[in-house]
């Protein structure tokens, strides 16, 4: 018995047409191993930085003369708290954002929850594709871009720095969430539905209980991702550790550069042991 | 020996009594099916069935897998329009109904899911409450759900004892076990103090002696209430035990409508078979 030849499978072709785009990109681009091979000046620099990661600095490493400056850690540590700051203003704008945008976006409001016969209504579509609209302008552009934007528009102010993390980030949170929304398990809600229960109070009682652990958690996330997103906007001029991290590269203060560094990581590291222990609480 | 709990005598007597409050909403409702036919996409679940059920009545639907028994139920549930014929729900089609007026009919109507359909990460308690929420406002409700005082937290104590499961009250449902979920799924639906219990295979995961309890107890708060109850069930033997009648579907048709005792054995065997579940396994 011969087994019938199939066609050449699409597998195969979409390897190919991803592999010809790499190698393009790459002439187009005109990488090559050279690339990585630093400059004498540049290996050394890198050698510095490196060693410097053992060493980092517990007080300025070139000291202010004037007096009254702060000391060098409490400056650190102000920083990250402005960070934290930053990222949870950012969090506690995008989230009530994304909440409204998530529901029109997604079908689960639309529809009652019938695998069976679930249909989104036309005008529903209309509602539900203008919010789908609104998430895409939101994020797909950078925060980094926005930040540029209210810079101009705002001047240096926490608000334009906090603005601009907010506003994608509430797009990134508002499509993840109508995603996760669709995603939980329905049959509690159609079976309040079924009990007479009218759909916001079925939506909320019945599907949202399923999907919240799942929210909750990637809230944690985002809350994270605010957090890197708010040192770089320092790159910018606003007062996190972006900022000092910037300046203390520039006087090639090396070992501060390394002090900020592991505050930043610090950060991140309490941010997901926070959303660990939360989600260790809701059963996620 | 339990001789039909469900024989019409008592219930009938309770119908007529009528026990339901100033809205109505908890006396008992019946149906009255002809020729109801249903088609779910290419399929069709129902074709041409004739059922006619009393306020008050006890009714066991048996019949093979993919019979139509959960389509029927839903019909009957009003959760589901017929493709064609005429479906009475309480004395008037869904179709004549307006939106709200679907709510309240709906919300007269306790309904036992195969699968439960309970919220994992909540409670017992607060899916057991969840039951009411029809009935409730929609500021209140969800209020009296999340937030229950001491009063509705021993109702709903009470009545998970009634099934067995009192100390579950404050028990995620995602660490109870499969029967005991189910018996979660029940004390929501009699929690809803509905007029007609519909119920899906209620009894799929437990074992013998725990669904003839269920079954019981079933029977024994609609006959209280007075309330019509259908209920969808493999087990044969069982069903031929505690109901007084039976109805036997087969590819979407009733095949028999009797009552256990006129019910001949090779009736029973005609319906399941060829079919490739076994009458009394699942």
């Amino acid at each position: 018995m011969s087994v019938r030849r199939r066609p050449l499978p699409a597998r195969v072709l979409a390897t190919l047409g991803v592999s010809a785009a790499a190698l393009t990109a790459a002439w187009a681009l005109g990488l090559g191993p050279a690339g990585l091979v630093p400059r004498a000046a540049g290996a050394e620099l890198a050698r510095d930085l490196f060693a410097a990661a053992f060493t980092p600095a517990l007080d300025y490493q070139d000291p202010p003369s004037v007096p009254g400056v702060q000391p060098f850690l409490l400056g650190v540590l102000g920083a990250a708290l402005r960070t934290v700051l930053f990222a949870a203003a950012a969090m506690s704008l995008a989230v009530p954002l994304a909440a409204p945008l998530a529901l029109l976006a997604s079908d689960a409001l639309w529809t009652r929850g019938d695998p069976r016969s679930d249909s989104v209504p036309r005008l529903a579509r209309a509602a539900q594709w203008s919010a789908r609209l609104v998430i895409a302008l939101l994020r797909s552009v950078h925060e980094l871009l926005w930040a540029i934007l209210f810079l101009s528009a705002l001047g240096l102010s926490p608000a334009s720095g906090v603005v601009a993390l907010a506003l994608p980030f509430a797009g990134v949170l508002a499509k993840i969430g109508s995603e996760m929304l669709d995603e939980a398990d329905r049959r509690a809600w159609h079976a309040l539905w079924m009990a007479g229960v009218p759909r916001g109070r079925a939506l909320a009682l019945g599907l949202f209980p399923n999907a919240a652990p799942d929210l909750v958690s990637y809230g944690f996330y985002r809350f994270e991702c605010a957090l890197r997103s708010a040192a770089v906007l320092g790159f910018f001029g606003h007062p996190t550790l972006g900022l000092y991290l910037v300046q203390s590269f520039e006087n090639l203060h090396l070992r501060e550069v390394w002090t900020y560094l592991y505050a930043m990581i610090a950060l991140a590291l309490g941010a997901e042991a926070w959303g660990a222990a939360v989600r260790r609480r809701i059963g996620r | 020996m339990n001789a039909s709990p469900g024989s019409e005598g008592p219930a009938r007597e309770n119908a007529a009594r009528g026990p339901g409050g100033a809205l109505g909403e908890r006396t008992p409702l019946g149906f009255g099916l002809s020729g109801v036919r249903v088609e779910l996409g290419a399929n069709e679940a129902l074709r041409s069935l004739d059922l006619r059920v009393d306020p008050g009545e006890m009714v066991a639907l048996i019949g093979p897998s993919g019979a139509g028994k959960t389509t029927l139920l839903r019909v009957l549930a009003g959760a589901l329009e017929p493709t064609g014929g005429v479906a009475l729900i309480d004395g008037r089609p869904l179709a004549a109904r307006s939106e709200r007026e679907r709510r309240a009919l709906r919300a007269r109507i306790g309904f036992v899911h195969q699968d439960h359909a309970l919220v994992p990460v909540q409670t017992a308690l607060t899916n057991v409450l969840a039951g009411r929420l029809g009935r409730w406002g929609a500021v209140r409700g969800p209020l009296r759900t999340l937030f229950p005082g001491r009063a509705l937290q021993e109702e709903v104590h009470a009545l998970l004892s009634r099934v067995g499961i009192g100390d579950a009250l404050f028990e995620r449902v995602d660490r109870l076990s499969g029967g005991q979920q189910q018996r979660v799924a029940v004390a929501r639906a009699l929690f809803q103090e509905p007029g007609c219990l519909l119920a899906d295979e209620p009894v799929s995961s437990v074992d013998p002696a725990r669904a003839r309890a269920t079954l019981e107890l079933l029977q024994a708060v609609a006959r209280e209430r007075g309330a019509t109850l259908v209920v969808s069930l493999h087990d044969v033997g069982l069903a031929r035990r505690l109901f007084p009648r039976l109805i036997g579907l087969r590819a979407g048709r009733v095949v028999f409508d009797a009552a256990p005792e006129a019910l001949r054995s090779n009736e029973v065997d005609a319906l399941f078979e060829g079919a490739n579940a076994a009458p009394r396994a699942k």
